[in-house]
């Protein structure tokens, strides 16, 4: 079959070379005649004398660009130089401790609690039972034992800037705390819980950080990373930054960023591994492995499971990427929100390949595309996080790539924490979502406002976009602005999120894309989850809903033609042979043709609706989104149920119980009006 | 017409580095592009200079996140001046601004010839925004801007044969929108 895009094309590219538009009219075949007039508009077009902005305005604006240049580049820290991403959470919130660190000042033998979440105690020693309940700013010391129970978490913040935060069901003492001016010796002994430690780098060798378990310690020199210990004693150590060295019955292993080590006293220590995170829902459970948001985990008996997690459950895994790409589960917990949560998936491994599109970050291949967030320091061979969604059909979509394993930027001693600075709570989105079908167009925007309920005003609020859902669909995603100056007392700023989704969602069936807006301040990271608005996005057209061009022509609305404008006074040919061809009227022809499709298209979609049982309208309405006919027949030729919008199955020409019903037809799910505008 | 080539690479490398002289020649290099797009889309010069400050302001300050292996720095200052037109018709009611101006540059000289040819850019952009967004696009970038079908994929994100198809069907929609503007055959070629 001619195809007439192709043959247009060939015609463009002649003009395009040079040849004149005459010369290339008059080389065009019989079947082509009816490009003729297209050539000839694209020529016009092409040679119209279009506008030109006024120099010196473009002359000015490009001095201001350099200006502003010039002032970014010389002021410009890498603090914000890359994307945020919700791993950069406990980053920012180490900020926000070390300021309060400072704020407070405690005692080199001393500990500041801070961040008290639910029931936190504390007992004078190892062996004593005086429990008290402690609550922020209160200190705890060398010998005390810190517990805490479901729920609860507690900071602990350390003189010269390093902290450690327990989680739920954590045990602890610091049989060890002194220190100096800048140093810290801690030994901290874990019984139970995870514990997340970030540790200033030290000035010289007098400091030293250890994290005792029953069945291993971890040492360390200027990094972050945690300690899980379960009921049993088994730990697991993980690292996020820096070096950590493990003993351990003897063994000693040097974990290195992404990577982490279980210890337990039936296996000793395990050598190190990169890591896995998932939060999602489980799809299946089985005896050796589960399946969680599409992603498979194994499991055995050292797989530590809380809260009895059925199907469907949001569960939280925690495990390791084991030889042979195994990724074994060392932890299954219910996810505690209150609040749904997207669905979370990381995991961290060596940079193999960076490809166009798929890269190879350890033994997993992973898509990326022009959404992606990459770290653009990353080189092959470093330590990389990929946060990653799991797509239909199986492959992995890398949603960010960031480069791990650097020292995150020192943290500050001396900066004082302004007192008058609302709490990060007092802001607060309004509206706190928005939704809306986007079956309009793949440019979409939503308007807010950010209101600080507070009694203070917040500064240098900074707002960034984040996909959480559907990064497959979305090009771009941004929030206007990115930065607001200040929000006084009771006061209010709008803000703009804008949508702009790539070539899939044209397609996209049941799907939505979520792009989240998180807030910080000076008081806070970027990354401020109980303050942040979701903008989601269906596929499709709601029913009761009525699209709104994203453009419209004002004057006098969209025209329409009368079908003898397109049709002509006389039948068409062309249009006849087709109709007796699939057996269809020819106004029905006519009318696709009206719709400016051409006969050899007309042709194709019957026969492919012929072959298939798909309904000639579901066709055209794919050809008029901007598939190509190639991609247009892979579908058609992939769908087992005929009946995409409900229409039932055609009967067959060569059925026994439906004799002389003639060939097969294909079926339009409604006669096109040949005057309606595609 | 504008090309992605390893000279821009360079430039915006340099760039990256905080030449202003690269970025410089960057801004020459696109303005013209972008300006006209955005002409076509809003119908408006004087508009389409602020929005197009407005991009390379937007580049400025992304510069350094820009990944070049994600997608080419051409492709995304059209993406952005996409979006912020579309932002611009949000925000005024979905409007198309088609207006007279005197002091359009191109029209200096024979206010005769100025006329004609004043009118000839307000059709095609009246009759461009009756296209699909789609189709419209293409037609601005194939034949006004006069990029390949290749680098207008990368844009809009569609295959080469999906922008052939926008192609042509956007050309039949284009004429019969100039046609009943009362756009002559002779001023169509």
């Amino acid at each position: 079959m001619k195809n007439l895009d192709d043959a247009l094309q060939n015609h463009l590219e002649a003009i395009e070379d040079g040849v004149p538009v005459p010369e290339v009219i008059s080389r065009l075949q019989a079947e082509d005649a009816e490009l003729a007039p297209l050539i000839q508009l694209a020529g016009a077009v092409h040679s119209t004398v279009h506008p030109q902005a006024n120099t010196a305005r473009a002359m000015e604006d490009k001095r201001k660009m350099n200006t502003s240049f010039r002032a970014q580049t010389t002021t410009r820290g890498r603090w914000f130089s890359m994307p945020v991403m919700l791993g950069a959470a406990a980053v920012m919130l180490a900020l926000v401790i070390g300021l309060a660190v400072v704020f407070f000042s405690p005692a080199a033998d001393t500990a500041k609690i801070a961040n008290v979440s639910g029931l936190v105690e504390v007992a004078s020693s190892d062996t004593a039972e005086d429990w008290k309940i402690v609550s922020s700013g209160e200190t705890v010391k060398a010998g005390q034992r810190v517990r805490t129970y479901d729920g609860s978490s507690v900071t602990l913040a350390f003189s010269e800037g390093s902290y450690s935060m327990l989680g739920p069901n954590a045990d602890v003492t610091l049989a060890t705390l002194d220190g100096g001016r800048g140093t810290i010796n801690l030994a901290l002994v874990q019984r139970a819980g995870k514990t997340n430690h970030r540790v200033v780098p030290f000035d010289g060798k007098d400091s030293s950080f250890v994290v005792q378990t029953p069945n291993g310690d971890a040492r360390v020199h200027g990094t972050s990373f945690a300690v899980a210990v379960d009921q049993v004693g088994k730990a697991l150590f993980s690292v996020t930054t820096g070096k950590v060295e493990v003993n351990s019955g003897g063994s000693q292993v040097f974990l290195l960023p992404g990577q982490a080590s279980l210890a337990s006293a039936e296996i000793g220590l395990e050598e190190p591994a990169y890591t896995f995170s998932l939060r999602g829902a489980v799809q299946e459970i089985g005896a050796t492995s589960w399946k969680v948001d599409g992603v498979t985990v194994m499991v055995n008996e050292q797989t530590q499971i809380t809260g009895s997690p059925v199907v469907g459950s949001i569960v939280e895994v925690g495990g390791r990427i084991l030889d042979g790409n195994v990724w074994q589960a060392d932890s299954i917990a219910l996810a505690t929100e209150t609040e749904p949560q997207p669905s979370l998936l990381t995991y961290t491994g060596v940079v193999n390949s960076m490809g166009a599109t798929e890269w190879q970050v350890g033994s997993a291949t992973v898509q990326v595309n022009s959404a992606t967030m990459i770290d653009p320091e990353i080189q092959t061979g470093d330590v990389a996080k990929v946060t990653f969604q799991v797509l239909e059909d199986g492959s992995w979509l890398a949603v960010s790539i960031e480069k791990m394993g650097e020292e995150e930027e020192p943290l500050p001693t001396e900066t004082p924490v302004p007192t008058s600075i609302a709490p990060a709570s007092d802001l607060q989105f309004q509206p706190g979502s928005a939704e809306m079908y986007g079956c309009t167009g793949d440019s979409f925007s939503t308007d807010g406002s950010l209101v600080n309920t507070g009694t203070a005003a917040v500064s240098n609020v900074r707002l960034e976009a984040l996909v959480i859902d559907g990064a497959g669909y979305v090009d771009s995603a941004s929030v206007s602005p990115e930065r607001i100056d200040s929000i006084g007392a009771g006061g209010s700023a709008g803000f703009s999120v804008q949508v702009a989704m790539n070539g899939n969602w044209a397609t996209a069936v049941d799907q939505s894309v979520t792009i989240r807006v998180l807030l910080s301040h000076t008081t806070n990271g970027p990354v401020q989850e109980n303050a942040q608005f979701d903008f989601t996005i269906h596929s499709g057209c709601e029913a009761t809903a009525t699209g709104t061009p994203v453009v419209t022509l004002t004057p006098g609305g969209t025209p329409t033609a009368p079908a003898s404008a397109c049709t002509g006074a006389e039948p068409q040919p062309t249009g006849m042979r087709l109709a007796a061809e699939f057996g269809v009227p020819y106004e029905e022809i006519m009318g696709w043709f009206c719709q400016n499709f051409g006969f050899g298209e007309i042709k194709s979609a019957y026969e492919m609706s012929r072959e298939s049982g798909v309904p000639v309208e579901d066709i055209f309405t794919m050809r008029r989104s901007g598939m190509g006919w190639g991609n247009i027949k892979k579908l058609v030729d992939g769908v087992e149920n005929p009946a995409m919008t409900g229409t039932p199955e055609p009967p067959k020409g060569n059925d026994k119980d439906n004799p002389g019903k003639g060939p097969d037809k294909p079926k339009p799910t409604k006669k096109p009006n040949p005057n309606k505008k595609p | 017409m504008p090309v992605t080539d390893h000279h821009t690479g360079e430039l915006l490398a340099r760039a990256q580095k905080g030449n202003s002289e690269a970025l410089g020649s960057l801004y020459d290099r696109y303005y013209t592009g972008v300006f006209h797009y955005l002409y076509y889309r809003v119908g408006d010069v004087h508009l389409a200079e602020d929005l197009a400050s407005e991009v390379f302001f937007r580049m400025v300050h992304r510069l350094s996140d820009f990944q070049p292996r994600a997608t080419s720095l051409q492709a995304w200052l059209f993406q952005v001046a996409r979006n912020m037109v579309i932002d611009h018709y949000r925000k005024n009611n979905n409007r198309v601004n088609v207006e007279l101006h005197e002091d359009v540059a191109a029209l200096d000289g024979d206010p005769t010839q100025a006329a004609e040819q004043r009118l000839t850019h307000e059709q095609l952009t009246r009759a461009l925004n009756g296209l699909m967004p789609d189709q419209r696009d293409v037609i601005i970038l194939r034949f006004i801007i006069g990029m390949s079908l290749a680098q207008t994929g990368q844009i809009l994100h569609k295959s080469e044969d999906a922008v052939k198809g926008l192609q042509r069907r956007g050309l039949l929609e284009l004429r019969t929108h100039m046609r009943e503007w009362k756009v002559e055959d002779e001023k169509l070629g």
